[in-house]
């Protein structure tokens, strides 16, 4: 676990330092997001003290901001002057971010041609079905006859061994 | 015998160790989090809410500083060890970012599309709704980065000048509205995939929306990390230049 919590540290330190000299306009740890993914996309794989380091961050991110939040109580005047309109803006931003995210996402995913109605369509799809099931299902035969090919081969090599 | 402290004085001596302050904040998260498992994770039990409520009743109420700006110092004094860790979570938002994309592949150039014309919408709508109803110039100003996850959210406020606070707080009520609301606007668009509700809900619900995307699709909760985090980057990018563009 230490492991992980070092690599996140050190690229958040070179993230701070290329902040400081170089990009002052984006936050250091945000520089080291981007270096992490960019250095995670060539190693192709996350070591697993990395990955639990990130879970734990993740479950309980909420944490991490009480502290800042509690300064609320020196914004208690002006929230209150100003309560409807902070609930106002609130709620429908958040319903038009999930709402407008989620329909631009459902257009792009329909991609079904114009003749989609039609029967020959449907039985092209049909068809394409039929034929992704029997690839499962060869590939699925495949991995049991390898299994128990190397059954059987430990077996032996069991029986050789005695 | 009569060399005993007064109660009053062991409080004085209490609040002024960094100890206090954090076991303070740790408790009362713990409390939090605890009712919200015991409530079936129902996201009005927000952890961070319950803690924040807490802790702002004890510091203002119990005598802990002369005013609340001297009670907050004192408090943020030994909370300062946990706001460290915000830029540490930050980093480690890569990892949510990774995997997701190992799962994207062709759906890349949508989600983009999707997440920069969603939260601006976000941004955009609050701001100009704030404007509309005159709020006052730092309830407007935070509006700007509450639509960001909290931890790359304090980051951009400090960057462009507005208070880290109201920004904390607007996001821990859209992360609360956001869980409570993504799964009846979801389903009232007849929004099955799951890859879908989860990038929605990564835009709109921040880190409770996420938890709660994983306790019911493991998918939905990578895609949702993953545009909570992508989001997170494209708008420590841009907004900066959103904000003076508007602004200034």
């Amino acid at each position: 676990m230490i492991d992980g919590l070092v690599q996140i540290f050190l690229w958040q330190g070179i993230g701070e330092l290329i902040s400081r000299f170089l990009l002052p306009t984006i936050p250091g740890p945000v520089i080291g997001l981007i270096l992490l993914v960019a250095f995670l996309s060539i190693k192709g794989e996350v070591n697993p003290s990395l990955g639990m380091v990130a879970d734990a961050f993740r479950q309980h991110l909420a944490l991490l901001f009480v502290p800042a939040s509690v300064g609320v109580i020196l914004f208690l005047p002006e929230l209150k002057a100003h309560a409807l309109a902070v609930s106002v803006a609130l709620i429908v931003s958040v319903i038009l971010a999930i709402s407008i995210t989620a329909l631009i996402l459902k257009l792009f995913s329909i991609k079904e041609p114009a003749y989609a109605h039609t029967k020959a369509y449907k039985q092209e799809m049909k068809e394409l079905d039929e034929d992704r099931r029997l690839e499962i299902e060869k590939r699925k035969q495949a991995r049991r006859t390898k299994a128990i090919q190397k059954k059987h081969a430990k077996k032996v090599t069991g029986a050789q061994s005695e | 015998m009569n060399n005993r402290i007064p109660i009053s004085e062991i409080w004085v001596y209490l609040s002024g160790d960094p100890l206090f302050a954090l076991v303070l904040t740790l408790a009362t998260y713990q409390i939090g989090y605890t009712l919200y498992v015991k409530s079936n994770r129902n996201p009005i039990l927000n952890p961070a809410a319950i803690s924040i409520v807490l802790i702002a009743v004890m510091i203002s109420q119990f005598g802990f500083g002369d005013s609340n700006q001297d009670a907050y110092q004192k408090y943020f004094e030994g909370a300062q060890f946990v706001h460290f860790l915000l830029g540490t979570a930050t980093v480690a938002l890569a990892v949510p970012i990774y995997r997701g994309f190992a799962q994207m592949k062709d759906k890349i150039f949508p989600i983009l599309v999707a997440l920069i014309v969603g939260s601006v919408a976000s941004i955009a709508s609050a701001v100009l709704i704030a404007k509309y109803m005159r709020a006052d110039e730092s309830i407007i100003g935070s509006m700007y980065t509450k639509s960001v996850t909290a931890p790359i959210a304090m980051g951009i406020a400090e960057r462009i000048q507005v208070s880290p606070t109201l920004t904390a707080v607007f996001t821990v009520i859209t992360g609360i509205l956001g869980a409570i609301l993504a799964p009846y606007i979801l389903d009232i668009f007849k929004i099955r995939p799951w890859w879908i509700r989860g990038t929605a809900i990564g835009v709109g619900a921040h880190g409770l929306g996420i938890t709660r995307a994983f306790s019911v699709n493991e998918q939905a909760g990578i895609f949702a990390s993953m545009a909570m985090g992508l989001n997170g980057v494209l708008s420590a990018i841009l907004l900066p230049y959103v904000y003076t563009f508007l602004h200034g």
